[in-house]
């Protein structure tokens, strides 16, 4: 059962990834021949689907969670379908959702091809780059910390001038980094659990993969920096700490954890590394809950909190966060259905968001369940 | 018919002279004057200005920050000859036009790195409209030669005209 559990959302994944090709834009003239309109036309139509994917999604993957120590031997038998499934979410088109992986791609234009700062030069002052056609932030600064633009590089070179091959380096790149956040989970844990649980997650693999968001890379080199401590290499696990500040800064609130951490090894007191996850968890959690102050709360933001609350043992919390993710991602539909970011969307997204999770959340509070100790 | 004419010739003649000449101005805007020589904060302002040069890199980058400090400068200029600060306010012209001198080069090697620099050509042309407007009003309010007796030091006459036309010149021959 789980082995088909597992098939059919392997295969929804695939098809998600073709049904990511409606919402093409027709100014990204690579993919002109591929433009239908149906994503800008069709509102209603692609947001129904979209909603039944991310049911399905969500459904397929609770049942997965739920029988998650039978799922390692299904994924060990199934390497070769996993990493279709995977090449087929890299060959996506990321704008379903955000644009974010076209501004990753201007800053690096504007960086490494025009050789201007990127804190001071805008991509729109090249006006005469075809960039502009299909980017969204291009009156913008960069929006990203410096070793994130550095790391840019590779895929800016890798891609040779062609923006669409450079659109999935990105993704790919951001792959490569989730496999290595799987990899610190692994080493992280005495169980593949955590892993699996961050690592099937439908956000994660949406946001990561389809979108190429470069927050993974920021909560690896976090988890490098927990790991390296826990192995007791201070100095390589601060400079991870810093290289992931220096991403996208959220990960400051780390420090001083990681600090404390520090310090208890350096006294060779005994760590309860399940408090200190939680409380990184928590950390992340309340600068994920204070981004609207600079922007809105977007949905891949909840991978900062989710990368160590997988690591606790609160498996209620970690099946209220699934819930969570779900109303996350079903932040979209408001803004696919009418096109609109104005007038009654940003309060419907926010009823979306909170209002189910709360009440569950009360629900569970009121049970004494929310915060009880019980690994996955 | 002659009536028409003599009306036409009238009127025209009464629209010459009393009404009010409009030059076009430049919608460009200058800076307000920021800290001032004599401020404790005007050397922390002159390190960051140095610093600055390394961080706007590029050739887009070096044109903003050129122009920046060519306007910052005027305007220091044009506050200090409104206080009579004359020594002063020749000091920060001179920076101003030294400035200025640095951004056609900018735009010369943004050109031979393939980018347009239409936009910015036009930023630079507002940009000197403006300050020569500027310049105009300066030369106005200031005399024509400074006599600057320095307590230990012989005296110097500053020919403020003079600079104030080299800089109208520089501004008017990009």
């Amino acid at each position: 059962m789980i082995r088909k559990i597992y098939y059919l959302y392997l295969v929804l994944f695939l098809t998600f990834s073709i049904f990511t090709y409606l919402f093409v834009d027709s100014n990204f003239f690579y993919l002109k021949s591929l433009v239908t309109g149906i994503g800008l036309h069709d509102r209603i139509l692609v947001s129904l689907i979209y909603l039944l994917y991310m049911v399905l999604f969500f459904i397929l993957y609770f049942l997965l969670i739920k029988n998650i120590n039978r799922v390692p031997a299904v994924i060990k038998s199934s390497i070769l379908p996993t990493v279709i499934v995977l090449a087929f979410l890299i060959f996506s088109y990321p704008t379903i959702i955000s644009y974010d992986v076209f501004n990753y791609a201007a800053t690096a234009k504007v960086t490494f091809g025009y050789r201007e700062n990127p804190y001071i030069i805008m991509p729109i002052e090249f006006r005469q780059d075809s960039l502009l056609r299909f980017t969204q932030a291009a009156n913008k600064i960069a929006l990203y910390a410096p070793f994130w633009i550095l790391i840019s590089f590779i895929p800016f070179v890798l891609a040779f001038g062609n923006y669409l091959v450079l659109i999935y380096l990105f993704k790919l790149l951001a792959a490569i980094f989730l496999i290595g956040c799987v990899y610190l989970l692994l080493k992280l844990s005495d169980k593949p659990n955590p892993a699996l649980y961050f690592a099937l997650s439908p956000l994660v693999l949406v946001e990561t993969i389809v979108s190429g968001h470069n927050d993974i890379v920021m909560m690896f080199l976090a988890l490098a920096a927990f790991y390296f401590a826990k192995n007791k290499k201070i100095l390589i696990s601060l400079v991870f700490i810093f290289l992931s500040i220096l991403i996208k800064y959220s990960t400051i609130v780390l420090l001083p954890t990681l600090i404390y951490s520090i310090y208890l090894i350096a006294r060779n007191v005994k760590i309860d590394w399940d408090r200190i996850y939680f409380l990184n968890f928590v950390l992340l959690f309340i600068v994920f809950l204070l981004s609207p102050i600079r922007a809105e709360i977007y949905p891949w933001y909840a991978i900062w909190p989710l990368s160590f609350l997988v690591l606790t043992k609160k498996r209620n919390l970690i099946y209220l966060f699934t819930f969570f993710s779900f109303c996350l991602m079903a932040r979209y539909i408001p803004y696919m259905l009418t096109g609109d970011n104005f007038g009654l969307t940003p309060n419907i997204k926010m009823f979306m968001t909170f209002f189910p999770t709360g009440i569950i959340a009360l629900y569970m509070i009121f049970k004494k369940k929310l915060l009880a100790n019980n690994s996955l | 018919m002659s009536r028409i004419y003599r009306f036409l010739v009238i009127a025209s003649l009464f629209l010459t002279v009393f009404s009010k000449q409009v030059f076009a101005e430049s919608s460009y805007v200058l800076p307000y004057p920021g800290t001032m020589p004599g401020s404790k904060l005007y050397k922390l302002d002159l390190i960051k200005e140095k610093l600055s040069e390394y961080w706007y890199f590029g050739d887009f980058a070096q044109f903003d920050y050129n122009l920046q400090l060519a306007d910052k400068y005027l305007v220091e200029a044009k506050t200090l000859f409104e206080y009579k600060q004359y020594l002063l306010g020749y000091n920060a012209l001179e920076k101003s036009n030294s400035y200025f001198k640095n951004i056609p080069p900018t735009l010369v090697n943004a050109k031979r790195n393939g980018k347009d620099t239409s936009d910015k050509k036009a930023i630079l042309d507002q940009a000197a409209k403006k300050h020569v407007e500027e310049l105009i009003i300066m030369k106005k309010n200031v005399p024509q030669v400074f006599n600057w007796s320095p307590e230990k030091a012989a005296p110097t006459n500053l020919n403020l005209w003079k600079l104030i036309d080299d800089s109208i010149k520089a501004r008017n021959s990009i």
